[in-house]
């Protein structure tokens, strides 16, 4: 069989049958020859099981032909053991790879479904280029046996938004495969379809998460000034996973009631995973009270609640509250000037903030100092002196952070810091940052610095990283 | 609530602070006369902070009229969290997001 060749605007895409021969090359080059303005050639290799190492030749052969058009050679839909030729022929890394799948014919793409690498690319392809042939195989598969190809022609119906498949669609929500069941939630959502929310609901306390959540999701697109009254209901759940669900639903919807219903839950919340879900939900709601809300929840007795509640700062950049962060970073709770600490180093680029931690740091414990010392090196604010005397501090990520810091601040200065610990640090974690401070900033002669710095050094991982650096070059 | 440029012939649209109901109802119907002088319009989330699902279904609404029109949408430069909206309703597989701006005028 012959190879077949379509041009379309300047694209020329080249169909080789599954044993291409020499002859078809020189006929393919021959035709290219005469023709201008082409752009692009696509090779489809989709037949190809095997190719002889000749075929590749010519691969490469027409590869610069084109080049020397100005146009690009991309080859399509190459099979697995092609592939490995390419592979072993080094040529993978010379030729644009891609999959294309106007070469297939609809039952050809429909296939591709149970594929997990290229099923939701496909869907894509048919929802982009959905027409009667796509909508008359995906209305067949809706009423397949397997659920794969069920659950595919429904998500492909809901990104072409066929409302036509309405009715099916919500039939599906009675399936008895639980990727079905979200398949369908899911694109009754976006379709907007008000009429399933009663039946959604339901879902929110199905045994399978991905359906659940996916419940939460659809319920919140389809809400009405009804359901935050009735998702916050479900807050009383004994169920911890469905709280968290409702709370999902309910920042997703971000009106007055939801907020209420939220921010009055945090104070009797009992779990911390899911105070820590609302730290976060709180922050996506437009109020003033929520950065005040936040700072109480810096105090929580749960660290993961703290941290949620300093990213949460941190996200609503509440720049208004630096002044009640930075008071909390004294707190006798060390956690508490930990997190305060981490939040003022995202928050905070003035001089009042880095003078404040500088003033208050031989006070805190060793776990807000190491907060401090990453947020000096992230205000930027030069205060390399204080840092450069934390060099000798006796614990070595003080030191490790310092370095850093300085890096942040002072690039020249931190060479030099770097250099000395190299020398002279005893500890490895310290001098494996140094090595990192000197490939980042390269000063000049750092290579042959590395390589003497390389014979001296005992520890395995330095050394190791070092060679990384100079092979790198 | 939003600038518009034009880069490589394309619009981007760079939407500011809250997409909810309101805004998102003004970033449709601005979006839409968009489409009349040009085919792909890119919606830049850089500096949103926030967004219901209110202003999600408006976003909805736009794609299916462009769809309809024959016309390309594509997002880019949301933040961890407005790509966290985007994937818990399972609309990260409807719409064409992108990491950059110029991912998406590629």
């Amino acid at each position: 069989m012959a190879f077949k060749v379509e041009f379309h605007k300047g694209i020329v895409k080249i169909e080789l049958p599954d044993s291409p021969s020499m002859d078809d090359f020189t006929k393919i080059k021959k035709r290219l020859e005469d023709v201008e303005d082409i752009s692009v050639v696509k090779v489809d290799l989709r037949k190809c099981s095997y190719i002889q190492s000749k075929v590749v030749s010519n691969i490469i052969a027409l590869k610069k032909m084109l080049n020397e058009k100005k146009a690009k050679l991309i080859l399509t839909n190459v099979q697995e053991g092609v592939m490995q030729l390419l592979e072993i022929t080094n040529l993978i890394n010379f030729v644009q790879i891609e999959k294309d799948f106007s070469s297939y014919s609809v039952d050809e793409l429909a296939e591709f479904f149970i594929d997990p690498e290229v099923c939701d690319a496909v869907s894509d392809y048919i929802a982009t280029h959905y027409n009667d042939e796509f909508r008359n195989k995906m209305f067949e598969l809706l009423n397949s046996d397997d659920p794969i190809f069920k659950e595919y022609a429904i998500l492909t119906i809901g990104k072409a938004h066929d409302v036509t498949a309405l009715d099916t669609i919500r039939h599906a929500l009675n399936d008895e495969v639980g990727n079905v069941n979200k398949a369908a939630i899911l694109v009754l959502g976006w379709m907007g379809d008000e009429e399933s929310k009663e039946e959604i609901y339901s879902f929110l306390e199905s045994d399978f998460i991905d359906v659940a959540e996916a419940a939460a999701a659809s319920i919140a697109l389809l809400s009405d000034e009804d359901d935050s009254h009735k998702l916050g209901e479900f807050l009383k759940s004994p169920d911890e996973r469905l709280r968290r669900i409702a709370i999902q639903a309910l920042t997703l919807i971000n009106d007055d009631d939801s907020y209420n219903f939220l921010k009055n839950h945090v104070k009797n919340e009992t779990s911390e995973m899911v105070r820590a879900t609302l730290a976060k939900s709180l922050s996506f709601y437009n109020k003033a009270e929520v950065a005040d809300i936040l700072l109480d929840l810096l105090k929580d007795e749960s660290l993961k609640v703290r941290e949620a509640a300093a990213s949460s700062l941190i996200r609503i950049n509440a720049k208004s509250k630096i002044g009640d962060i930075l008071q909390r970073v004294t707190d006798e709770d060390s956690w508490v000037g930990y997190f305060a600490a981490k939040a003022i180093g995202e928050l905070c680029r003035e001089k009042t903030c880095s003078d404040y931690l500088i003033k208050v740091y031989d006070r805190v414990e060793q776990n807000v100092k190491l907060a401090i010392v990453h947020a000096l090196g992230n205000i930027g604010i030069n205060c390399s002196d204080f840092l450069m005397g934390l060099m000798s501090d006796k614990n070595e990520d003080i030191r490790k952070e310092a370095l850093e810091a300085i890096y942040k601040i002072e690039k020249e200065k931190a060479v030099e810091m770097a250099e000395s610990a190299l020398n002279e640090d005893d500890n490895w974690v310290v001098r494996f940052k140094a090595v990192d401070i000197l490939a980042n900033a390269k000063p000049s002669g750092y290579q042959d610095f590395l390589r003497s710095i390389y014979e001296k050094e005992n520890n395995r991982y330095v050394k190791e990283k070092i060679l990384s650096v100079l092979e790198g070059l | 609530m939003f600038d518009v440029e034009e880069k490589a012939g394309k619009k981007i649209v760079y939407i500011k602070g809250e997409v909810n109901g309101e805004t998102g109802l003004e970033l449709k119907n601005n979006v839409l006369e968009i489409f009349k002088q040009i085919d792909t319009v890119i919606l830049s989330f850089k500096n949103v902070i926030y967004m219901n699902s209110s202003g999600l279904r408006e976003i909805i609404d736009l794609l299916k009229r462009s769809k309809r029109d024959k016309k390309e949408l594509r997002l880019c430069e949301m933040s961890g969290d407005i790509r966290d909206m985007f994937s818990f309703t399972g609309l990260d597989k409807v719409f064409q997001i992108f990491d950059s701006e110029s991912a998406a005028l590629r």
